[in-house]
């Protein structure tokens, strides 16, 4: 059975724009909220989350990515500024 | 309603520190303000969190980099010829001022949820260049030479 650690990323307040806040915020899940194991997925959830922008999540996102690669999993959201955000840092590369 | 704004970044008059945002604490304090004011105001949910995610990458990309987007984009595109082609590049490549820190996506992100929506648009003045990104095409500084220091930005988002 696989095990999940669900990281609620409304704890970090519901207006979620900058990098600085970003990075703050990753360096709080990486000390904080790490998985119990080497195989656990990090599931990022986004619920009452209100505004995202990519700035912020490209930190916590890309951070974390860098430190838990594929096992880092982002749970379904309605939010637009969420599903917009993503969309803009997951697109490729211009150069 | 706006005047005191053109004239500040045109004439460089003097503007009350009240409508100044002279720090990342500050605008962020404001950013809140402004999404409980739109909600308020009954604006719909999706549009006031989308118009305040906008506003807020724009704002912080002024905490971010400091220097406009022309001076920015310069260190790491020395080639840049003009204001205009860096103010394309900024909102239309997903490119960094920052090389070689993987980032520069959040003009981008402005770009993408504005464009293809006939109530949503942005003019964007840097140096001599002027630029519209959205379905709404507007300028406001019609009547005026387009040249100053800065980065003057206008949001126009319809309700429908």
């Amino acid at each position: 059975m696989e095990n999940f650690l669900k990281i609620e990323i409304k704890k970090f307040g519901d207006i979620l724009v900058s990098r600085p806040a970003g990075k703050e915020a990753l360096g709080v899940i990486l000390a904080y909220m790490k998985p119990s194991s080497d195989v656990e997925f990090v599931e990022l959830d986004f619920t009452d989350v209100k505004v995202m922008a990519p700035s912020w999540l490209d930190e916590v996102y890309t951070g974390l990515k860098e430190h838990y690669g594929e096992r880092v999993k982002l749970l379904p959201t309605t939010n637009q500024s969420v599903i917009k955000s993503l969309e803009t840092i997951l697109a490729p590369d211009d150069e | 309603m706006f005047a005191k704004y053109f004239d500040w970044y045109y004439y460089k008059n003097e503007l009350d520190s009240a409508d100044i945002s002279e720090t990342r604490d500050v605008f962020q304090a404001r950013l809140d303000a402004l999404l409980r004011n739109l909600l308020r105001n009954k604006i719909p949910e999706e549009d006031a969190y989308l118009i305040t995610a906008v506003i807020g990458e724009m704002g912080n990309n002024c905490f971010d980099h400091k220097q406009g987007i022309f001076k920015t984009l310069s260190h790491v595109r020395p080639d840049l010829k003009n204001h205009q082609e860096a103010l394309q590049l900024a909102f239309e490549k997903k490119i960094s001022g920052r090389f070689p820190e993987k980032r520069g996506n959040g003009l981008k992100f402005v770009r993408q949820v504005l464009n293809g929506n006939p109530s949503r648009g942005l003019f964007v003045s840097s140096g001599d260049a002027t630029s519209n990104f959205g379905g709404d095409h507007f300028n406001p500084l019609e009547s005026m030479s387009n040249t100053s220091n800065g980065v003057l930005a206008f949001l126009r988002w319809r309700i429908s």
